[in-house]
């Protein structure tokens, strides 16, 4: 549940941020999404990446102890 | 497991903090702006008035379901489905919201004092330690605060007597009131400083029912916003008279330049860190309220208990801080031109003047019962 | 559950090895003097006078040059600067620069509006060093000339022009900001100190010279130079610099006034003397129809610090009748430096046109365009009231007990 959440988040703010560089540039959405999900290679775009990934693992590990909770109350 | 049965309470004083905090956080980073040039006091001093009547309408809003916060409020009044639709929605806002005043002070911070830092791991770590205080709680948001206050204030009242005593105030930059009539003043009251400073209290509609003294809460907050509107007023006005209205429309971080005027006795000199340090406590305090009422929200849409999507979500809003614009510019731009339309009048005035009247119309009998109650 | 905090606390050291922004003080050269010279290929030839901090040290000072300077060409300030370390071991800081020393010719010919941007961009640089313009020699010069009381010679001209405005008001008190903001202003015109050196420059660069007792080489500050916008137009004498800033902020100055013509000759005059203790003066212009007037309300207090007169100083009608005499001259002085200051160079120099603009705001918005124009040809009234109020530990002066043989 937490990783679906993530993943609404992560592409809700994606979607709202290219609709916002979308009024801002001017340009079509894909435009606006290929420029966002490029890694530019000799900036330091990829720590955020790198801890955003973080937040993934984390989320699904948490998915993961929080169903092994649920399934030992249940028994 | 037991933190979650921790109760979430907050004072009466803690809430002016944040409030107090919260207000002053942005405007000591950006400014007001110079819309209205030498004015621009004025514009602060009427929007301050009006901030004061969107917050007694939002608590207002808020008595109508004591213990209810904003998304529950929602869910009241547009049923389940539509009001986590809804709630969805706000939680968008709040955390983009949230990455662009994070933006603004790594902007800061990487321009004036750590120049070739990467912005990135700037964003990280300031997420690190808030992620940190709101995963232990509202509590220790409250007391960071209780703790901080007392420096921010004073050293917000000190540059102003500092940059006064050190003679770079000059106070005929204040002059022609008025020049170009009220106009340019209506245009820069809306809808940039009614929702700059002011209407951005929306997010308390998620905290203050969490508050202890529910009651108070009205008067409380009233009095801290009308406090904290003198003290932008104070600072605007140190601003316009230390640097000019020519001078203030070309700077970036118009607190700090006027407090890099200062000078006094050839001793106490280079100051401007006190005002890193104001804008850090000011950044943390509201990066955190909106991240805050953002994981509530979704606390309410998910019911999972939030301290669960503390570290994925915090996260996430360190990524958008750096995605939501590619340079400083443009990050202006947006603050200027579409954030205010398009983003802040609809979450605070229209969305809120919408559900209040269903608001009103559902909870019509269970305010008479809870009256009732309450009379017992 | 402690192993865990042990194995993250770990990871987290590995962060810590990595700081972007540590310098060591000992990786840094303290710059305090720039000087900026037209280039022969480039655009700028920039001179950075740093710091030999060693050199300065009140315990055990080493023998050496207190500073050392480096030149470059190059087209812009940050670029040069940056690459200053073809010559230089250090790293330099310039955020506790106290002059910048500006060639006439680049303020002429260039206008200094290209390079004072990069140095209002620049978080390092910070409001509190002087802008000099320099005449006759080339800048580079300036950082170099050796004081004996001032080791750094960059910190002596910022020393120098803080006592001379604080004693007698030769420095129009401009720093970066004031100057960007007259540039920009319609209703005023930048101005900024000149430096000269008197001496031999050649013979001021050896420390050597810091052992003499007259030194070879001096740096001197002259009057003011005005700018149109930012290309530099021309100076004003050290006395019209005075009186300029009789109008705008003067702390303290001293005048000397003729008592009564006795003689033709300067030398056959009598005059006394007035230490100017307290200031108070306001601008103001306004319209009269189509003519635009220029009023300036002038202050002051005084005490009288020398008497060749004859007057009877114990006296009150005495104090009168040398207040009104006082006021009279230091209104002609001041007349006679703003008419100057509109036939020879027709620039506002003296914030009349924000005056305006803060009294008369669609008036000030109409003319705002060829106010310099509207400047030159205003009327000026200047009211200057100079009040006396005591004669330091004497009355009546010794010479009036004299017997008044010369008079006849």
């Amino acid at each position: 549940m937490v990783t679906l959440v993530y993943f609404v988040m992560y592409i809700g703010m994606l979607i709202l941020i290219s609709l916002i560089d979308m009024f801002i540039w001017k340009q079509s959405f894909f435009q606006v999404i290929i420029r966002l999900f490029t890694l530019d290679e000799g900036t330091n775009e990829w720590f955020v990446s790198g801890t955003a990934f973080i937040g993934l693992i984390c989320s699904i590990v948490i998915d993961y102890r929080l169903r092994k909770n649920k399934g030992q109350k249940q028994l | 497991m037991k933190q979650q049965k921790l109760m979430e309470k907050l004072s009466l004083w803690q809430l002016a903090v944040l409030l107090f905090t919260f207000e002053i956080g942005s405007v000591a980073v950006v400014g007001v702006g110079n819309d209205s040039r030498q004015d621009a006091w004025i514009a602060v001093a009427i929007s301050t008035l009006l901030g004061a009547g969107i917050v007694s309408f939002y608590i207002m809003l808020l008595k109508r379901a004591p213990g209810k916060n904003l998304f529950e409020l929602m869910t009241i009044s547009f049923g389940k489905w539509l009001g986590k639709g809804i709630g969805l929605l706000y939680v968008f806002y709040f955390f983009y919201i949230a990455e662009r005043v994070l933006r603004d002070f790594c902007e800061l911070i990487t321009t004036v004092i750590f120049e070739n830092t990467p912005i990135e791991i700037i964003s990280i770590t300031m997420m690190g330690v808030i992620a940190y205080m709101i995963y232990l709680g509202l509590e220790v948001f409250g007391r960071t605060g209780e703790i901080f206050i007392p420096y921010v204030f004073t050293f917000t009242i000190l540059i102003g007597f500092a940059t006064f005593f050190s003679g770079e105030m000059d106070f005929k930059n204040l002059l022609p009131v008025m020049a170009e009539g009220i106009g340019p003043i209506i245009q820069h009251i809306f809808p940039r400083l009614l929702t700059f400073p002011y209407g951005e209290l929306i997010t308390f509609m998620v905290i203050i029912p969490y508050v202890t003294q529910f009651k108070k809460v009205g008067k409380v907050s009233v009095i801290t916003v009308l406090v904290s509107g003198m003290i932008i007023i104070y600072g605007t006005v140190i601003e316009i008279a230390t640097l000019g209205t020519e001078q203030l429309g070309r700077t970036v971080f118009p607190l700090l330049s006027a407090a890099r005027d200062i000078s006094l006795l050839e001793f106490i000199e280079r100051v401007d860190l006190v005002v890193v340090f104001i804008v850090m406590f000011g950044i943390i305090t509201k990066v955190s309220v909106f991240f805050f009422a953002g994981l509530k929200g979704l606390e309410h849409i998910t019911n999972i208990p939030y301290r669960y999507m503390v570290l994925p979500m915090a996260t996430i809003i360190s990524y958008g801080t750096i995605l939501i614009s590619d340079n400083f510019a443009e990050h202006v731009e947006e603050g200027i031109r579409f954030i205010p339309q398009y983003m802040h009048v609809p979450f605070q005035l229209i969305l809120p003047a919408l559900f209040a009247p269903l608001l009103f119309w559902r909870t019509k009998n269970q305010k008479k019962g809870s009256g009732h109650h309450e009379s017992k | 559950m402690k192993k865990r905090t042990l194995i993250l606390m770990c990871i987290l050291s590995l962060t810590l090895t990595g700081c972007w922004d540590s310098t060591e003080l000992n990786d840094v050269s303290i710059v305090t003097g720039i000087a900026i010279d037209p280039g022969k290929e480039k655009r700028y030839r920039l001179t950075v006078g740093y710091v030999n901090a060693s050199m300065l040290s009140p315990q055990q000072p080493t023998e050496g040059a207190p500073v050392s300077i480096m030149s470059l060409e190059g087209n812009s300030l940050p670029e040069i600067s940056a690459r200053m370390n073809i010559g230089v071991s250090r790293k330099l800081v310039f955020s506790h620069t106290r002059a910048l020393y500006i060639n006439e010719e680049v303020a002429i010919n260039d206008g200094v509006g290209s390079f004072l941007d990069s140095l209002e961009r620049n978080p390092q640089f910070r409001n509190d060093f002087n802008i000099l313009i320099t005449k006759g020699d080339p800048a580079e010069k300036f950082p170099t000339i050796n004081d004996p009381v001032e080791k750094v010679p960059s910190l002596k001209v910022q020393k120098q022009v803080k006592s001379l405005l604080e004693g007698w008001g030769g420095d129009p008190r401009v720093r970066l900001t004031d100057f960007i903001d007259a540039i920009v202003s319609h209703g005023r015109s930048p101005v900024a100190s000149s430096v000269t050196i008197k001496g031999d420059p050649e013979k001021g660069k050896n420390v050597e010279s810091n052992m003499m007792t007259k030194a070879p080489a001096r740096i001197m500050l002259g009057g003011i130079a005005v700018f149109k916008k930012d290309k530099l137009s021309g100076y004003l004498s050290m006395e019209d610099t005075r009186n300029y800033l009789w109008t705008q902020k003067l702390e303290s100055t001293m005048v000397t006034i003729p008592c009564a013509n006795h003689g033709k000759e300067q030398k056959e005059k009598l005059f006394f003397d007035l230490a100017i203790t307290n200031n108070k003066s306001t601008i103001k212009a306004f319209y009269k129809g189509d003519q635009p007037h220029l009023k300036v309300d002038i202050y002051s207090e005084a005490r009288l610090t020398s008497m060749q007169c004859k007057e009877d100083l114990s006296k009150k009608e005495t104090y009168l009748d040398l207040e009104k005499k006082s006021s009279k001259y230091v209104k002609d002085m001041i007349v006679a430096t703003i008419k100057k200051v509109q036939n020879e160079f027709g620039l506002d120099i003296f914030g009349f046109g924000e005056a305006l603009y803060r009294q008369d705001y669609k008036k000030a918005k109409e003319v705002e365009d060829k106010w310099n124009e509207e400047f030159a040809r205003a009327d000026v009234d200047v009211n200057v009231h100079v009040a006396i109020r005591r004669s330091g530990i004497r009355g009546k002066s010794f010479l009036s007990e004299l017997p008044a043989s010369e008079e006849e």
